[in-house]
Parts: structure tokens; C-alpha cells; sequence
């Protein structure tokens, strides 16, 4: 009988990932919170800063231009918030007796970022949608349109990753967001996503160019907007997938060493 | 201070009402769990330290350029506004302490001692005065760095912290109140992410409000956060008139206060 | 008769503690083995080698023939676990765990669902079937957490510390529920404090201590050795012990205890006997002991320590689990 017990990494990913989208849908607010909080920026700091950003385009150039940076504000920020709950599990029973199933390491970890995925997507889907009668224009075709969606949901698998390493090394989900926090809002700010390079100062711009978030805001302009897109696409890929492959390796080591203790 | 607990704790309630006047002890004591309950809490230490100097860093360099451009000493425009995001966290972190200690039982038990009634809730608010002050040096700090400069002389510089705890105050116990109402802590974060992100980016504490499109200009000019980061930016500079903002927030401030501790004094007679 | 669980020798330190100290252990396939100890002993510490959970510094374990550190996946599609602390996701309701352990264990769809509904009927559950797990009361958590661990009818089962912390009634209800699963042919082991836990389960006991097994053998075997009662004496004094007890040393194998001295009883001739000698030595001037109280009492985990270590079963004292030394009800009967 036993012996059809095999571990399924394709499965088990799938079984996690069912569980992770119950538990995000039984939880509405949050879930609908993190869609508007980037609509919510996008709207407030486009009025605030449009008129100063582009003394002369104004509210349409900044939608337009920093769409792709609030699309990736959206998917950051929700990477802690899967990250804490991550903790949590590896804290509470959950995983104590995960680990006594035949279930895969990365089977166990990677069921919440299948189900953030999808709600990135939901992200993209509704800060387009509400970009486009405020200025955001595709103007290079369907194929460009794919890729801009597809893009940041790659980025942020990678991004997911490191959230679960941290996860999986933190004392506690509270470290987590104090840990998480702090770094999203370095990598989203200081990039190339809310003002053209030229205007951040001289030290600055180095650090924003090699941002990850800035590559891949400057692939999915390209994606939107044309000019040359290989060389920015593929950049932002190899960070995507580096991110989500190192991590996750990382990640997969750091579980499997972590004593399988919860409190008490 | 054990041994005066001791030698009172075997005499009961009654003695100790003879005793009196307990409020201030036993809001200071309450104040002291609450700021230890904080240092203990990295989420607590990075919101009042760590994230009120990384938007000042960040807001500064990624928009010091284009505000420069716009003709606006940005550092003198931010560091108001810095210090009322840095207050807005203490808010949310005493809505959090109040929805747990009213959900966690430590309200109910409080009540059920010889603790005066608004106790509790003074005591968070005392937590929360003395953490927007460290707040506050450390801002004025990393400003200074950058190039900050109270330009009226000492007298308005000194209306400065004080301005920013009657702000502290007023929003402090408005969110206390929030927090001994609602007592889900999932519930409080959102409902406190509501007042924020409206409150402050809908103000001209980071942009001026003649950035914003002119039918949001008269919501962006009139709100109380705009007073207050007007009334902190008249408080920096030699040449305003001082008066008129100082009312006008004041009676905004005033407000509030009233509202909150209405709110909480509700919301304390009411959870059993 | 062939082994479900055997190990040899399992070592594992944490530091420079030993919290496994060459562990051997046996259970045989259809039986429930209960594994002894105070908090600390090592017992949480056994399972979790034995469940793939922790990699043995030294030693060898095989759990349904298959040995825990080379083929952990198949040794983790034969067993069941219930942990000593409950292991259910807290945001699902009580049937939404079952079906997803279920199709963990790689049942389809359908049948982890078939599955669900049935063990809920089984275990009583059909009311707490929707409600969130962390909403139940401890007792209905731990009867889900038991049926979380067979969704898929494991070869093996591990329990640790099942009862611990439930009120009589949920006690009584788990025990029921771990009997009915030992008729349908699991092989149990089970860990506990409480003797009187391992007299009404398990067919064979393991007592360890300090990460090595002090004995074993069936419950009658260790009672039988521990004498089945023992003569307490109770002293206002207890610096006096030493005095009583070589008192009674004629008759028996006296020892000191926190609170007075006490000795392995053949019946109530051992009382009257411990009586007269108290008094002998007494009237001789050799004894000036306040006597409070002085009985015979039925051997609780403390006695059985005492009896076959030499020294009280303290408590590690790392958490806040029931004292020892609880009245022993149900030995013996
Ligand atoms: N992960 C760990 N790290 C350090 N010490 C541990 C760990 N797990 C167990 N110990 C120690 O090993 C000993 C045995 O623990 P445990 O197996 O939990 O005992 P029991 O379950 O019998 O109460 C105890 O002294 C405990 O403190
Ligand atoms: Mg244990």
C-alpha cells in the first residue's frame, strides 16, 4: 500500500499551493488590501510629485513612465507578509508534522509562492487597468503586453525566494517584516522607477542602475514603449531567475538544517 | 518600589484607596511595560528608528533634485514631514499594543486590580509621547547632516517638539482609542493603513499642494495634517507668521484629543 | 514475531548535552510500546530521530524495515505522527486539514475527501468538522491531530505525549481512540509521563531516563519489580530521613524521598512491620523522628525511578508539563 507514497514535487507544489489560496481568500481585506496599496500609491504620488517630476508633461507622463515601478511596489511589498505567515507555519505545528510526510523541501516551501504568484498577477492586472485611462499606453504590440505582464511575476518569484530564506532564518515572523521591509523599500525607491536617472544625485545613480528593481522597470518600459529590448529583457531575466535559484537553494539548505522545534 | 507593592498588597483594595492618588504611578508604571515591551520588539525599534530615517534618505534623494529645481530647500520641507510620519508610526504602534492588551486579556485583568481606569491608556499614551521623541532626535539628527536648519532662533525651534507632541497627542490617543475598539490586531493594522496613507500623502507634507490637481488642492491645504506640517514648517522658518497656523492647528489638535479620549474612554467602559 | 521499530544504540547530543545516550529500542508489528519518562528524558527526542525529523549522531534505526537516515521518504509514507504539540493549520477548518494531509499523502482527490468524512464520523468530529482548528478546544484538536496522522492508514504510528495537558474525560476519549486503532493492526509507540498512561495502553514499556532505557519489559514485569506498592513515610523533618531509613533497612530497600523514606511493600504486613521497627528504634533512643504520616500507596513514576535508578526522576524543569509523581489510579486495576 505504502509503496505509491512517493514524494511529488509537482504535486505536493500544487497541494501547498490549493492550501496557501484557501487561506489567502479566507483572508479578503488583506488580499484586497495588497491590490489597492499600489493603486493607492500610484494615485497619491502621482498627484504629489507628477507636477514636480515633469514641470511640463505632468500627470500622464508620470503614470505612463512609473507604472511598471508601482506594479513592482505592489509585488514587494507583499513578499513579507508571505514571509511572516511562512514563519508562522515554521513555528506553529504546521510544519512539525510536514516534515514527518512524504512532501518534498521545496514542495513545503514553495506552495505560498505559487499562490502569491497569482495574486501578483491580480496586482498587475488591476494597476494596468486603472493606468490605462490615466495616461499608461502599450504601444508596441500583444507580444510586448505579455511580456510586461509575465516579467514582474518572474521578478517577484525571485523575490518570493528571498522572502522564504529570510523566513526560514529569522527568529520569528516580527523579524521578518523588520528585516523585509527596510530592503523593499531600498530596492523600489532607489531606482530609476519613480525619477529619471539624471535627476537622482551623482552618487546615486550608479547604485540605481544596477538595482535589480530598476532592471527590470527599464525591461518592462522597453516591453511597453519599445527601443531596444533583448539586451534590458535579458538582464532583468538573469536577476529573475538568480534570485529565485540561489535563494531558493539557500532557502531549501537553511529548512533542512533548521531543528524542527516548535515553541514550547 | 517592590517593597512598598509588598507592604501594601496584603491590605487590599480598600487600603489602597485610601492611599490615593494612584493615577500618575500607575500610568508611569504602565508607561515603562509598554516602552520595554518595545525595546524588546524589533518591529517596534525599526518603525521608531529605522524607517523614519530611511524615507527621510530616500525621499531626499530621490526627490531632493526635482524639488530643487522647483525652488524648494527640500530638506527644510521634509524634515516636518519626516517627523509627522515618524508620529503617524507611533499611532499605529499604539493602536497594535491596544488591540492586544485588549484582546489578550492584560485590559481585563488591569480592571479587575486596584489600577486606575484611564490608566491603561495613559500609560500607552506615555510610551508613545517618549518614543515620538527619540523619534524626533534621531530625525533632527540625520536633517542636520543633510542640511537641516531651524532658521527662527530658539524660541520657535523650542515650539518645535512641542507642536510635534500635541500632534503626537491628539493621534496617539485617537488610535488608542481605534485600538481598545477594534481589539483584532489584523482589523487594527488595516484600519490604521487607511488613516495613514490618506492622511499623509494626501497632505502637502511631501509635496507642496499646489503640486496636487487643483480640485484636490482645498482637501490637500485644509486637512489637519497639512495645518500641523504647516504650523512645524512656520516653526523652522524666521519670516512666517507664526499666529495663525499655530491656531489653526491647535484647534485641529484640540480636537482630535477630545475625540480620542472620548473614543477611549468609550471603549474602556465598554470591553468586558 | 517481526520488529515495526527497531533501533540500536541511538546517539544525539545537542551541545554538549546527550539527549539520546545509546537508545535501543524494539516494537513489535500490532503491538503499542510506551516509552517512559520524565520531561527531558529524551522520549520527544527518539521520535523525531525515528519520524526523519532529526539526523542520530550515532546508531541505527529502522521503521517499518526501512532504515530512518538513508530512506527517509519511505520510512515517511509508512508512518503517522502525532507530535507533542499539535500539528494542524490553524486558518483551516477541522475537514480542510484532513483532505489536504490526505492528499499529502498522495491519496486522489476523491478519496482524501472520502477519507476526511470518515475519520470526522470516527473521532467525533462531525461538529467541529467547519469550525477553524484554532478555534477548537484542546481536546477536540488533539483527537484531530490523531486522525491528521492516519489519513492514509500508516504502518507505524508515533504519539508523543498524547494525553498530556487534556482533562480526564478527553484522556479517557484518546485512549479509546488509540486502542481502536491498535485493533485495526498499527503498530504504536507511544511516549508519556504518566505510568499509569503506559499500564492502560501498551502492551510492552520502555522506562528511560536521561536518554537511556532503565528498563523494560511488560506492565506487570516493572510493577512486579517496583513491588506493586510502597510503604511512605511521611516526616516533619526531613533531615530525619537518613535516620528512618536505616530503620527500616532490615526490611527492604529503603530510600529517601523529598518528603520522608520509602520502601518497596509486599502487602500490609510490610506497614505493621515498618511500624514496629519504627517503634523498636525508637524505644532503643536510636529515633527521634516526627512521624506525620505513614502508609502504603500504589508506585508512581517516582517510585518506579527510585526503584530502578537509584535517584528521583527530577524534571528538567524546560516547560511547565504535569509534575510526577501523580497518584498512580489506575495501576492495578
Ligand atoms: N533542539 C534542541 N536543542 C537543544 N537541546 C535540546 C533540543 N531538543 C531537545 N533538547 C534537550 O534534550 C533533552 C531531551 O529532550 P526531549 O527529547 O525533548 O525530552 P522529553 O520529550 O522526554 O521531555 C532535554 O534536555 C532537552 O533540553
Ligand atoms: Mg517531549
Amino acid at each position: 500500500m505504502s509503496a505509491a507514497v512517493r514524494p511529488s514535487l509537482v504535486g505536493d507544489t500544487l497541494v501547498m499551493s490549493g492550501r496557501a489560496l484557501r487561506l489567502t481568500m479566507r483572508d479578503p481585506v488583506t488580499f484586497v488590501l495588497s491590490l489597492i496599496f499600489p493603486l493607492l500609491l500610484m494615485l497619491l504620488m502621482t498627484a504629489s510629485f507628477a507636477k514636480i517630476v515633469y514641470p511640463t508633461g505632468g500627470y500622464s507622463e508620470f503614470v505612463d513612465v512609473g507604472l511598471p515601478a508601482f506594479i513592482l511596489v505592489g509585488i514587494a511589498f507583499a513578499a513579507p507578509v508571505t514571509a511572516a505567515a511562512t514563519a508562522s507555519d515554521l513555528r506553529g505545528g504546521f510544519d512539525a508534522r510536514i516534515r514527518t510526510m512524504p512532501v518534498p523541501t521545496l514542495a513545503a516551501l514553495a506552495g505560498r509562492l505559487v499562490a502569491d504568484t497569482a495574486r501578483s498577477a491580480a496586482t498587475v492586472a488591476v494597476v494596468v487597468l486603472v493606468g490605462l485611462p490615466l495616461g499608461f499606453r502599450f504601444t508596441v504590440g500583444p507580444w510586448g503586453a505579455v511580456g510586461f505582464v509575465l516579467l514582474p511575476l518572474l521578478f517577484g518569484l525571485g523575490l518570493g525566494f528571498l522572502a522564504l530564506l529570510v523566513a526560514v532564518r529569522a527568529p520569528d515572523a516580527e523579524t521578518v517584516n523588520a528585516t523585509l521591509n527596510p530592503l523593499m523599500l531600498l530596492g523600489t525607491f532607489l531606482s530609476t522607477g519613480l525619477v529619471p536617472k539624471s535627476d537622482l544625485p551623482g552618487w546615486v545613480q550608479p547604485v540605481a542602475e544596477a538595482n535589480p528593481f530598476s532592471v527590470v522597470i527599464e525591461a518592462m518600459r522597453a516591453l511597453a514603449h519599445g527601443g531596444p529590448t533583448t539586451r534590458p529583457l535579458l538582464e532583468a531575466l538573469a536577476w529573475s531567475v538568480a534570485l529565485a535559484v540561489g535563494c531558493g537553494a539557500l532557502a531549501v539548505r537553511a529548512y533542512r538544517r533548521r531543528s524542527a522545534r516548535p515553541a514550547g | 518600589m517592590t517593597a512598598a507593592l509588598a507592604d501594601a498588597a496584603p491590605r487590599g483594595v480598600a487600603a489602597s484607596r485610601g492611599a490615593r492618588p494612584a493615577v500618575a504611578a500607575d500610568a508611569a508604571m504602565l508607561a515603562g511595560r509598554h516602552l520595554r515591551l518595545m525595546s524588546r520588539r524589533p518591529a517596534s525599534v525599526v518603525s521608531a528608528i529605522v524607517l523614519p530615517l530611511i524615507f527621510v534618505l530616500l525621499f531626499f534623494t530621490v526627490f531632493g533634485r526635482v524639488m530643487d529645481r522647483a525652488g524648494i530647500d527640500y530638506i527644510d520641507y521634509l524634515l516636518p514631514a519626516a517627523v509627522i510620519q515618524a508620529v503617524f508610526f507611533c499611532g499605529i504602534s499604539a493602536a497594535i499594543l491596544a488591540a492586544e492588551d485588549a484582546s489578550g486579556g492584560m485590559l481585563n485583568r488591569l480592571r479587575t486590580m486596584a489600577v486606575s481606569r484611564s490608566a491603561p491608556a495613559l500609560g500607552l499614551l506615555g510610551a508613545e509621547l517618549a518614543r515620538s521623541l527619540l523619534s524626533l532626535g534621531v530625525l533632527l539628527a540625520i536633517g542636520t547632516a543633510f542640511g537641516f536648519r531651524f532658521h527662527g532662533g530658539p524660541w520657535r525651534a523650542l515650539g518645535f517638539p512641542v507642536v510635534m507632541l500635541a500632534f503626537a497627542a491628539a493621534l496617539v490617543s485617537c488610535h488608542i482609542a481605534l485600538g481598545f475598539a477594534l481589539r483584532r490586531v489584523e482589523a487594527v493594522t488595516v484600519a490604521t493603513n487607511l488613516v495613514y496613507f490618506p492622511f499623509l500623502l494626501l497632505s502637502n507634507a511631501f509635496a507642496p499642494a499646489a503640486a496636487f490637481p487643483s480640485w484636490l488642492r482645498p482637501v490637500v491645504e485644509q486637512q489637519p495634517v497639512s495645518r500641523v506640517a504647516d504650523a512645524l514648517r512656520a516653526l523652522t522658518t524666521s519670516d512666517a507668521a507664526l499666529a495663525r497656523p499655530l491656531l489653526i492647528a491647535g484647534a485641529w489638535l484640540a480636537g482630535l484629543l477630545v475625540l480620542g479620549a472620548l473614543g477611549a474612554s468609550r471603549a474602556l467602559g465598554r470591553s468586558a | 514475531m517481526t520488529a515495526a521499530v527497531e533501533a540500536e544504540g541511538l546517539v544525539k547530543a545537542f551541545g554538549d548535552r546527550r539527549a539520546l545516550d545509546g537508545l535501543s529500542l524494539r516494537a513489535e508489528a500490532g503491538t503499542i510500546v510506551g516509552l517512559l519518562g520524565p520531561n527531558g528524558a529524551g522520549k520527544t527526542t527518539t521520535i523525531n530521530v525515528l519520524t526523519t525529523v532529526t539526523r542520530p549522531d550515532a546508531g541505527r534505526a529502522t521503521v517499518a524495515g526501512h532504515d530512518v537516515v538513508r530512506e527517509p521518504a519511505l520510512v515517511r509514507a509508512a508512518i503517522g505522527v502525532t507530535g507533542q504539540f499539535a500539528a494542524l493549520d490553524g486558518g483551516l477548518t477541522a475537514r480542510e486539514n484532513l483532505v489536504l494531509f490526505g492528499r499529502l499523502m498522495k491519496l486522489g482527490r476523491a478519496a482524501a475527501s472520502r477519507r476526511a468524512d470518515e475519520l470526522l464520523e470516527r473521532f467525533g468530529l462531525t461538529e467541529a468538522a467547519d469550525q477553524r482548528t484554532a478555534m477548537l478546544s484542546g481536546g477536540t484538536r488533539r483527537r484531530l491531530d490523531l486522525a491528521a496522522s492516519i489519513t492514509r492508514e500508516p504502518a507505524v504510528l508515533f504519539l508523543d505525549e498524547p494525553t498530556t495537558g487534556l482533562d480526564p474525560r478527553s484522556r479517557l476519549a484518546l485512549w479509546d481512540a488509540v486502542r481502536e486503532l491498535r485493533a485495526s493492526g498499527i503498530t504504536i509507540l507511544l511516549t508519556t509521563q504518566y505510568l499509569e498512561e503506559a499500564d492502560a495502553l501498551a502492551d510492552r514499556i520502555t522506562i528511560i531516563d536521561r536518554g537511556r532505557v532503565v528498563a523494560e519489559g511488560t506492565a506487570e514485569d516493572l510493577k512486579r519489580r517496583i513491588g506493586g506498592t510502597v510503604c511512605h513515610v511521611r516526616l516533619a523533618d526531613p533531615a530525619e530521613a537518613p535516620a528512618v531509613a536505616r530503620a527500616l533497612a532490615p526490611l527492604g530497600v529503603a530510600s529517601v524521598v523529598p518528603d520522608g523514606v520509602s520502601l518497596p511493600a509486599a502487602g500490609p504486613q510490610t506497614l505493621v512491620a515498618a511500624v514496629r521497627a519504627l517503634d523498636d528504634a525508637r524505644a532503643a533512643g536510636r529515633l527521634a523522628a516526627t512521624i506525620e504520616d505513614i502508609g502504603l500507596r500504589r508506585p508512581t513514576l517516582d517510585d518506579v525511578f527510585l526503584a530502578l535508578t537509584g535517584h528521583p526522576a527530577a524534571a528538567d524543569g524546560d516547560d511547565e508539563a504535569a509534575p510526577l509523581g501523580r497518584p498512580a489510579a489506575g495501576v492495578g486495576a
